[in-house]
């Protein structure tokens, strides 16, 4: 992994331009482990609030924006923090140099992992301040009062944030060894200003008047536009190919085959069309589709004819002679995330010299694993890949992967020039990750008052191995404390009431 | 090849000619408000106006815009940046969630309170019905709709 050093860091975030800056933190579970940033350094997951000269509050949103509004909600802790509005900060999505490595933004796990390390942040940030306004206003900090934008005295004497930092610049090093400044944000005796209230979400002007905000909407002159062949199926293989009818198509510029990689390059959209319409080809595949076998293999009651799964008990009341009160089972059809955006992003090959040999602009849950995938698949340095990211029309958990990214990567590497590809509904249909079928049993058991006493669901499904592992049949998250594999049947009674009882066990499909 | 949008006369070089109405506003002439999504005219997140009313700039062939006025979502505000109440609105009852098919919707609402200035839910519905949003905004749109309805009509 790229280790992006502090002052690096702090020179292509320009936090040493000017200003007060703040650097801090993410803990752990702001650490990423899926789908591939496997390995944080010390510099993972670092964020940082600045107040520049002019006193607007920039932040460097930590998170990939899909219109979730986790920033929306990260930036209110702030303006809680700092005592200013939302609209006073300036947000920005940091691209894959200006930041060591975010973790993947996906799972619902934003606000749960991020909002106290960044209130942690401004509050920190908030209290270096009021130490400058006691300095400059001869009076003891603990005379230092909140105020909208800066501080007061109790006599009104006022000073804003931008009468307290220079062009000089400086650092806060955030120093977890002294104790915690007051967090306003989880003081429930305080009433918020910010926090809890509704706000329009930085960037919905951009959205109503039709700004350029998605990746397709990158403008780069000289752009290309291009398209590959999706295979019906992970790891399929051309079997016959025939594009003898490509050359003949107007407005061609290349047609590109690499291996199991075939796609055109075009000076139009519709000469893409045309040109891909005109490639015949077969595939091999490596494993039958069978659906009578996946049928099987995703049946919960078949696996639980099985038996137990070897599990631990915690307590004696897992009975088999339980009087279950509702006993349900769910099945869990394949479901594609069909955002509204169909997936685009736009490469660019540079000379040397420039800063980046690759850029990549596209809408990632993950930019950092598309840069690493970018850079593997091009044998570039990963400091030779930058990825800037973009909002995303949508994500849902299907844009982790180094997918659209990879055609757009190889194409314009093809033709030395910039190339856009945006696929078709057809590619997100056919060759976008999708959400593996399940099965589900749930079985929920009360005691006299009705309370439920024991809950057990009982799932079965594919999941997806880690690198390295035996391949499985489609990538989900994984239930919490249990191992990837191939194809787990996850037996998970829940614990919903102190009472519940807890079993815990999976095993592999045969 | 001409094409008037917002206002404003194009030239169309001809390598373009033969292209759809939405790829020459978003990479010829660099307007990229309007949004391809399905490529078939079923979503809606490409409409654009052509003489006053809404089409999915997808699927149709830029020719026959030719010397016809074009609407796009970059010429609804006004010269000066004031937002057409609409947009305001939008923003107002906050809309957007990914925000992808905001353009068209948009779009549409326009053609049908041009139409109907007083729309009903089921006016809204009928109108609507050619504008998917993956987010689930439908709600919210229905509440700016009705809202513009009466700024529009200098009610609210």
């Amino acid at each position: 992994m790229t280790k992006l050093s502090r002052r690096k860091f702090l020179i292509a975030t320009g936090c040493v331009a000017g200003g007060l800056t703040i650097v801090y933190k993410l803990r752990n579970r702001a650490m990423a482990s899926a789908p591939t940033i496997i390995f944080p350094n010390e510099e993972s997951g670092a964020a940082w609030l600045q107040i520049r000269p002019d006193g607007v509050c920039r932040m460097y949103f930590p998170r990939q924006d899909m219109g979730q509004n986790a920033n929306t909600g990260l930036a209110q802790i702030v303006a809680e923090e700092l005592n200013i509005e939302v609209d006073d900060i300036e947000g920005i999505l940091p691209n894959t140099s200006a930041v060591p490595p975010l973790a993947v933004t996906a799972a619902s796990m934003s606000l749960t992992a991020f909002s106290r390390p960044t209130a942690l942040a401004a509050a920190t940030l908030r209290e270096s301040l009021r130490a400058r306004a006691a300095e400059r206003l001869d009076q003891p900090v603990d005379h230092i009062l909140d105020d909208s934008g800066g501080f007061r005295t109790a006599k009104e004497r006022k000073v804003s944030y931008a009468d307290l930092v220079d062009e000089t610049g400086a650092v806060i090093e955030f120093d977890d060894s002294k104790p915690a400044p007051a967090i306003y944000t989880f003081d429930s005796s305080r009433k918020k200003t910010q926090v809890g209230h509704t706000i329009t979400p930085p960037g919905t002007l951009k959205l109503v008047t039709g700004e350029p905000v998605y990746a397709a909407d990158t403008r780069i002159e000289g752009t290309l536009y291009g398209r590959a062949l999706q295979p019906p199926v992970r790891n399929a293989h051309i079997a016959t190919l025939d594009t003898s009818g490509v050359d003949h198509v107007r407005g061609l510029v290349r047609l590109v085959h690499e291996d199991n990689f075939v796609g055109v390059v075009c000076e139009t959209p519709s000469a893409v069309d045309a040109a891909m319409a005109k490639i015949n080809v077969t595939w091999d595949l490596e494993q039958p589709i069978n659906q009578e076998e996946i049928d099987r293999l995703v049946d919960v009651d078949i696996e639980m004819a099985k038996g137990d799964l070897e599990h631990v008990l915690q307590d004696d009341a897992h009975r088999k002679d339980i009087d279950w009160d509702i006993d349900l089972r769910f099945d869990v059809q394949v479901q594609t995330h069909a955002q509204q955006e169909p997936r685009a992003a736009v490469a660019r090959f540079n000379d040397s010299g420039a800063d980046h040999v690759l850029e990549i602009w596209t809408g990632t849950q993950d930019p950092w694993a598309i840069k690493r995938s970018a850079a593997m698949d091009t044998g570039l340095s990963q400091d030779d890949v930058v990825v800037y990211p973009q909002r995303m029309g949508g994500g849902f958990g299907g844009r982790e992967y180094y997918e659209v990214e990879r055609d757009a990567v190889r194409l314009a590497r093809a033709v030395n020039r910039p190339v856009k590809v945006q696929w078709t509904r057809k590619d997100e249909f056919t060759a976008s990750r999708c959400r593996p079928a399940s099965a589900h049993r749930l079985r929920i058991a009360t005691d006299s008052r009705q309370s439920v006493r024991l809950v057990v669901w009982l799932c079965v499904r594919p999941c997806r191995p880690r690198e390295g592992a035996d391949g499985g049949l489609a990538a989900i998250r994984p239930s919490p404390g249990h191992r990837y594999g191939r194809n787990k049947r996850c037996y998970r009674p829940l614990s919903s009431a102190a009472s519940t009882r807890r079993v815990h066990g999976c095993r592999s499909a045969n | 090849m001409k094409l008037k949008v917002n206002g404003t006369v194009h030239e169309v070089a001809r390598e373009w000619q033969e292209e759809t109405l939405l790829s020459v506003l978003r990479e010829h002439l660099g307007l990229t408000g309007s949004r391809l999504s399905c490529g078939i005219g079923q979503c809606g997140a490409c409409v654009v106006h052509i003489d006053g009313r809404p089409a999915n700039s997808c699927v149709m062939p830029v020719a026959s815009a030719a010397g016809r006025d074009i609407l796009t979502i970059e010429g609804l505000a006004g010269e000066d940046g004031s937002l057409h109440p609409i947009q305001q609105c939008w923003i107002d009852e906050n809309v957007p969630q990914c925000g992808y098919c905001q353009s068209g919707q948009i779009m549409q609402a326009l053609a049908l309170l041009k139409e109907t200035p007083s729309p009903d839910d089921d006016d809204i519905d009928r109108a609507m019905s050619g504008n998917l949003c993956r987010c689930g905004t439908y709600d919210r749109i229905r509440k700016s709709i009705k809202r513009a309805a009466l700024v529009m009509q200098g009610m609210d």
